[in-house]
């Protein structure tokens, strides 16, 4: 809501309301609003289901608030519901996976860019196909390798997953920004008698930094809610993620008929990336029309 | 220099040793191994690229967690390797001598490159060709050897071909394309078109039609049917009861195709309506200019104009559309999350239910899961080649 606020005193501030033109673009103003008050509508339903009690929410009684504010829904949902541990998991894999996509990324990116090898061309084109070849494709014999090492922790083998998941796409859309920069600066840097791999950590990997910036957050919005390959590879109630964990919540509702709970995990798992997006939702609109669709 | 360079020997082969000795010689133990490995060989040829593996694989020691102390002791040698990493940077500054930039430049590319290539052989392309082989065999389960595989020939894809339930999964994989394609991309449009009409607060129109994309599709199903669906208090039944209609059973066996077919598009229209916003900021404005000096009206100016040139655009969103259709899966699997029903079945769901059976009863079989990927493989490579074929990039170059 406070993006709201913000963007609709900008325009004000600047010019008059031109009414005439205003009235021509009437139909389009219904359509998008029509829409966006059903969005906002059921968002917030959730949001008072989730403050709410089990009979409330059966009666459709969620925005009256008649015996308080449950908050302790939320404190069910954390611990007892097991919320808590998903959230953690999700949380260290997408924090180990943005980070070491961008360590094994980044540097391929660079040599790829601005290197002429054998192998470059096939190389570049290899992480173009990888980047489309769909999950189905891969998972079973994926699932052959890894079922064999009974001894690696399966949080070790699900990261690793994700981060090599994500190389193709990261690295591919590196390319261009590592395309951009100047040649003087690894010149300037060769006399200054800096290692061409210094050459990269001090100045180019820096120097590409808000291209950094947007592809992590889509990696993180991707392993965050990443669901099929965390269904085959991560599915135990210890090492789960977000998504699957809500999946195993919803699936025990008949059981425990604890809606308040529910909806509140529903807000807690819809929360992070929301909260993101709502300070980053520009850079992420960029980045999408921008650096995805190349590939 | 040399304090955090045998400090990032000693840890992590302490970590060996104690792994060894403790938990026996198995995979757990090889971080340890290769950071203790890799340490010896940065601290002896004074290589900064070394250097940086180290840190990576001394921070893989944490996760080892099969012993805790280990996994301090992999914490420590991270921090260790760091300041190793760092006094070597430092070391190779103080002594310029070392460089020899052709043989350096070499061996950064071969670094720099090596992760990535492996990612490449070791997460796709092997995969892809056992895939490939795995629908041409009968194995006893997906981890048997290939020893144990049996050569079926094309058994694997008459016998899914001759499934009721994947041809019904195929089916309903159709449908989302077609009738969910056209729905999808016609409001996409029809946002696109108005937002870029000048409307006001267009950012935020924008942001917020995208935002679903950005949610966990996970909570977003779980919010349609928990609550939008929902046959007592839900938003649906509330406004027909306020219009005094009988309220719908929408999760039933009749409806659930629709409404999961109806809560997917709510969420995917937002991407593909960036893409058509992207391409309609490419037009030209000068052409409308002209067209409205002329006097076309809004709607003329979007069926004379921006629709013809957004050929590009459409091609980009019907690729996307169809790979997102044939991998198609979260969304079945939310409103049939216990046993799979047919009205939802999707081929990627039945791929999952082949290759990892729910039901005691039922045998794995790897190959004819294989095969349905095969298949959504070749399905989404012949929609592309075609769409290359029926609509020509060059002719909307602007």
């Amino acid at each position: 809501m406070a993006l709201f606020k913000k963007k609709e005193k900008v325009p004000t501030i600047h010019q008059k309301i031109n009414w005439k033109k205003e009235a021509t673009l009437l139909p389009g103003y219904i359509i998008i609003l029509v829409w966006l008050v059903f969005t906002a509508a059921f968002l917030l339903w959730i949001l008072a289901a989730s403050f709410s009690t089990t009979p409330e929410i059966m009666q459709g009684q969620v925005f009256k608030f008649e015996t308080g504010v449950h908050v302790e829904n939320y404190a069910v949902a954390w611990s007892q519901q097991n919320v808590a541990r998903y959230f953690g998991n999700s949380l260290l894999y997408s924090i180990a996976g943005c980070v070491f996509t961008i360590l094994i990324a980044a540097p391929a990116s660079y040599v790829l860019s601005r290197y002429k090898f054998i192998c470059n061309k096939i190389l570049k084109s290899s992480l173009i196909i990888a980047m489309s070849v769909p999950a189905v494709m891969i998972v079973l014999p994926i699932y052959a390798i890894t079922a064999s090492w009974r001894n690696a922790p399966d949080r070790l083998i699900f990261t690793v997953l994700m981060i090599f998941f994500r190389v193709p796409y990261t690295t591919v859309f590196l390319l261009n920004f590592f395309q951009t920069l100047s040649k003087s600066y690894e010149e300037a840097a060769a006399i200054d008698g800096c290692s061409p791999a210094g050459t990269f950590w001090r100045i180019m990997f820096p120097l590409v930094q808000p291209a950094l910036v947007t592809v992590t957050i889509f990696n993180f919005l991707g392993i965050w809610n990443e669901f099929f390959m965390a269904l085959i590879f991560a599915n135990s109630q210890e090492i789960a993620p977000v998504g699957v964990g809500l999946l195993q919540i919803v699936n025990s509702m008949k059981y425990t008929g604890q809606y308040g709970a529910l909806f509140a995990a529903v807000i807690i798992v819809f929360l992070p990336t929301f909260l993101l997006y709502i300070f980053l939702s520009e850079k992420i609109i960029a980045g999408v029309t921008g650096g995805g669709v190349k590939g | 220099m040399i304090a955090a360079s045998i400090l990032s020997i000693a840890l992590p082969l302490l970590a060996f040793v104690l792994q060894c000795v403790l938990a026996g010689f198995s995979l757990v133990c090889v971080p340890s191994l290769l950071t203790l490995v890799f340490a010896v060989i940065a601290f002896w040829r004074k290589g900064p690229v070394l250097s940086v593996v180290t840190v990576i694989l001394s921070f893989l020691q944490i996760a080892m967690l099969n012993i805790q102390l280990t996994a301090i002791l992999g914490l420590l040698s991270t921090v260790a390797a760091v300041f190793m990493m760092l006094s070597i940077e430092k070391y190779r500054d103080d002594h310029p001598e070392l460089a020899d930039p052709k043989a350096a430049t070499k061996q950064m590319i071969i670094g720099f490159i090596l992760p990535c290539a492996i990612t490449l052989l070791v997460m796709y392309a092997y995969p892809v060709v056992r895939t490939f082989l795995m629908s041409f065999f009968d194995m006893p389960n997906i981890t048997a050897p290939i020893a144990e595989w049996d050569f079926v020939g094309l058994g694997k894809y008459t016998k899914i071909f001759a499934s009721q339930s994947f041809i019904r999964s195929i089916q309903n994989m159709l449908m989302i394309w077609i009738v969910g394609g056209v729905i999808t991309l016609a409001l996409a449009l029809l946002f696109a078109v108005i937002l870029t009409s000048g409307i006001r607060f267009k950012k935020f129109f924008r942001a917020a039609i995208y935002m679903p994309n950005v949610i966990s599709a996970v909570a977003l199903a779980t919010m349609w049917i928990q609550y939008i669906f929902n046959q007592q208090y839900g938003m649906l039944n509330s406004i027909i009861k306020f219009f005094n209609g009988t309220p719908i059973n929408w999760l039933s066996t009749d409806m659930k195709f629709w409404a999961m077919l109806g809560s997917f598009i709510f969420g995917a229209v937002g991407y593909y309506m960036l893409i058509f916003i992207s391409g309609i900021e490419k037009i030209p404005a000068d052409l409308y200019e002209a067209a409205t000096i002329d006097g076309a009206s809004k709607v003329q100016q979007a069926f004379k104009i921006t629709f013809p040139l957004l050929k590009g655009v459409t091609k980009t969103n019907l690729t996307f559309w169809t790979i997102n259709t044939a991998t198609f899966y979260l969304w079945s699997k939310m409103f049939s999350p216990v046993d799979t029903e047919a009205s939802v079945i999707v081929p990627v769901m039945y791929l999952y239910d082949t290759a990892f059976p729910s039901k005691g009863n039922m045998r794995a079989d790897a190959g004819a899961a294989a095969a349905v990927g095969i298949v959504l493989a070749v399905i989404i490579l012949a929609v592309y080649l075609i769409m290359n074929k029926l609509i020509k990039d060059d002719e909307v170059e602007l």
